[in-house]
């Protein structure tokens, strides 16, 4: 149970600046997911959190108190190490019963505490198992469970599932989130993943070249993105980008026109997502291209249409493939565009 | 298959040429050394078997020397590790002019033994030296303590010149172990809650485990048959408080010219040594530590 607020924190190796002034409050009980690309800052900042990393500027409060030179002994928090860190000589068990060993818990308590949490991680059966006698995934699984055996006031998660496969992190991903829930911690987890971020996340905080693009529930960074970074990384394709030119109340683009109503002039990038477009015949199209490919995704069919010299992603049922090759049209939901200024991708607000 | 085999041979070959030639030969020619009575007023060797061991164990001198190069091998070894241990924990902090003064900590170790030697050698002079004028001027004494010379502080005054000399070797190697600890690990174990000593314990003992090990035998072996420092300082005196094996070989084979019972001390002292190689093994072995649950 804590809130944790971040005033100007900034993080310099060098001449290379990991974090730029941060600012963000997190409130009690929040899952919080810091989600960026490689090399954004995410570890930088969790680090800072913890107490590992002296921030360069600014502050860091938890609870309301100023954590600064506190020693990441003394801020009763737990992590998952983006590498795991785990204990090589200790078997699986004494890894995650350490955080309880250290505070004097009984050993009768502690087994019970760890054998509950390895159950929780799918890794009962392994107690007596040394980390380098385990799979990647399951070294994963020991970190998550060493940070989940205690209830600190604050978990931090560096890319606790990347390691996994596909099924496994679909129910970790679930485990996580209920646990969370019913334990209420505060909880920053770090993900390069934006499906893991938008099915775990309370609020997601788009971080990109050491600052804060966007902070918003996963439904706000979804559907009203801050700017072009944001829109074409989250979303899976990511949101279709065409650079063009707005007049006479339409967006004008080299491979046809898109009517748009109340729209500012002037140059502009129009954003679509793949499922609010759809394919037509070039006669009755806004934009016209031909069919580049076309992959059966399972419940859809992804048919990228190459205008002009780019792609345009649109997705369509599962029956509705098309020929490689062909001559084909795409049409425009107008109200499900979003604009952004061609100079700086900032989000223009003026869409009805 | 065959080649492989034939080839690992002709690599293996030079050297299990060098250790006969230069290991082996002298150590067997010494162990049938020590069956034969041979001496200056002698030279003709006389096969007289076990008799030599005899008479050598049978006299207080050869226990006095064992007593003794086990209580030299022994402080020395203990002190230099633990000592150079602790400086190697000092020195990966981060300290300002780091390389300089890891430098300068290395230095007692590349002077050499015989220049170590005399340079304590005057650091324990009863009228020159430092270490009594600094007494005398602190008032602890009012003359000259002769270190070297009283049968009491013979042995402490020559491990003390020991351990100055050696600690840096264990500090430099316990410094590179120190270094190639996995950061996070010390960095997951601060955050589950350990504090300095703990962590020290649960996560960076174990990891440097097998580098304390090895040290430890190394500077017990090297200890136990050091020369020259021990030979400049004292030559074994006074009245034999600090002759171990290796002084007191040199002196009963080119001193006396007593090959015969040189070579029955330095039988002796290769079965000590085993006897620590034995104990090396066993404790390598009790590294597979239990498994425990929690
Ligand atoms: N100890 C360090 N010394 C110098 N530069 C560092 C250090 N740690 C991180 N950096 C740099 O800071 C930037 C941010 O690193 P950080 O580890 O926070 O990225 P990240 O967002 O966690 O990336 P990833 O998703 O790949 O883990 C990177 O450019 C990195 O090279
Ligand atoms: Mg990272």
């Amino acid at each position: 149970m804590a809130t944790v607020t971040l005033n100007k924190l900034g993080k310099r190796f060098g001449a290379l600046v990991a974090l730029e002034a941060l600012d963000l409050a997190i409130e009690d009980g929040e899952f919080l997911v810091l989600l960026g690309p490689s090399g954004c800052g995410k570890t930088t900042t969790m680090r800072m959190i913890a107490g590992l990393e002296e921030p360069t500027s600014g502050d860091i409060l938890i609870d309301g108190t100023r954590v600064n030179g506190i020693h990441a002994r003394d801020r009763d928090l737990a992590m998952v190490f983006q590498n795991y860190a785990l204990y090589p000589h200790m078997t699986v068990g004494e890894n995650i019963g350490y955080p309880l060993k250290v505070r004097g818990v009984d050993r009768a308590e502690r087994l019970r505490k760890v054998e509950a949490a390895a159950a929780q991680v799918e890794l009962s059966g392994l107690l007596l198992r040394r980390p380098a006698e385990l799979s990647g995934g399951q070294r994963q699984r020991v970190a998550l469970a060493r940070a989940i055996v205690r209830t600190p006031r604050l978990f931090l998660m560096d890319e606790p599932l990347s390691n996994l496969d596909a099924k496994l992190r679909t129910v970790m991903r679930a485990e996580l989130k209920h646990l969370q829930q019913s334990l209420g911690t505060t909880t920053i987890y770090v993900t390069h993943d934006q499906v893991e971020a938008m099915t775990l996340a309370d609020r997601i905080v788009v971080l990109h070249e050491a600052r804060i693009q966007q902070v918003g529930t996963p439904h706000e960074v979804y559907t009203r993105p801050a700017n072009t970074f944001v829109a074409g990384f989250i979303g899976s394709p990511p949101m279709n980008l065409l650079a063009g030119e707005i007049r006479d109340g339409a967006f004008r683009h080299a491979a046809g026109t898109v009517p748009l109503a109340a729209a500012p002039r002037g140059e502009v990038v129009l954003g679509a997502r793949p499922e609010d477009l759809a394919l037509a015949a070039p006669a009755d199209a806004h934009l016209t291209g031909t069919v580049f490919s076309s992959e059966l995704l399972g419940d859809s069919t992804l048919v990228n249409v190459a205008i002009g010299d780019g792609l345009v992603a649109v997705k369509v049922g599962p029956d509705e493939g098309q020929r490689v090759g062909a001559a084909i049209g795409v049409r425009v939901a107008p109200a499900k565009t979003h604009l952004f200024a061609a100079e700086g991708g900032r989000r223009l607000e003026t869409q009805p | 298959m065959l080649r492989d085999r034939w080839m690992s041979f002709a690599f293996l070959a030079p050297a299990v040429l060098l250790l006969g030639v230069f290991l082996y030969y002298p150590m067997i020619g010494t162990v049938i050394e020590s069956f034969y009575s041979t001496s200056f007023i002698n030279p003709n060797p006389a096969f007289v078997g076990f008799k030599q061991y005899e008479t050598v164990m049978g006299k207080a001198e050869f226990w006095q020397v064992l007593a003794n190069s086990l209580v030299w091998t022994v402080c020395v070894v203990a002190l230099q590790n633990v000592i150079g241990f602790f400086v190697a924990v000092l020195l990966n902090q981060a300290l300002p002019a780091q390389g300089l003064v890891r430098a300068v900590v290395l230095l007692p170790w590349v002077l050499p033994g015989v220049v170590v030697a005399i340079l304590w050698r005057f650091m324990y002079d009863p009228q020159l030296g430092l270490i009594n004028s600094f007494l005398i001027s602190a008032g602890l004494t009012t003359e000259g303590i002769a270190w070297l010379a009283d049968k009491t502080t013979a042995m402490g005054a020559v491990i003390l010149a020991a351990v100055w000399k050696g600690f840096p070797f264990s500090a430099l190697i316990y410094l590179a172990a120190l270094q190639s600890v996995d950061r996070e690990q010390i960095e997951a174990a601060t955050i589950d809650g350990a504090g300095a000593l703990r962590r020290l314990r649960d996560v960076v003992l174990p990891a440097i485990r097998n580098v304390i090990l090895v040290n430890v035998v190394l500077t017990t072996i090297l200890t136990f048959n050091y020369f020259d420092i021990v030979w400049v300082l004292t030559r074994g005196g006074p009245q034999g408080a600090t002759d171990i094996f290796p002084t007191k070989i040199y002196e009963l084979g080119f001193g006396q010219f007593r090959f015969g019972e040189a070579a029955t001390y330095g039988v002796a002292s290769i079965g000590v040594l085993a006897l620590v190689a034995a104990l090396y093994v066993l404790a390598q072995r009790a590294g597979s530590r239990r498994r425990r649950p929690v």
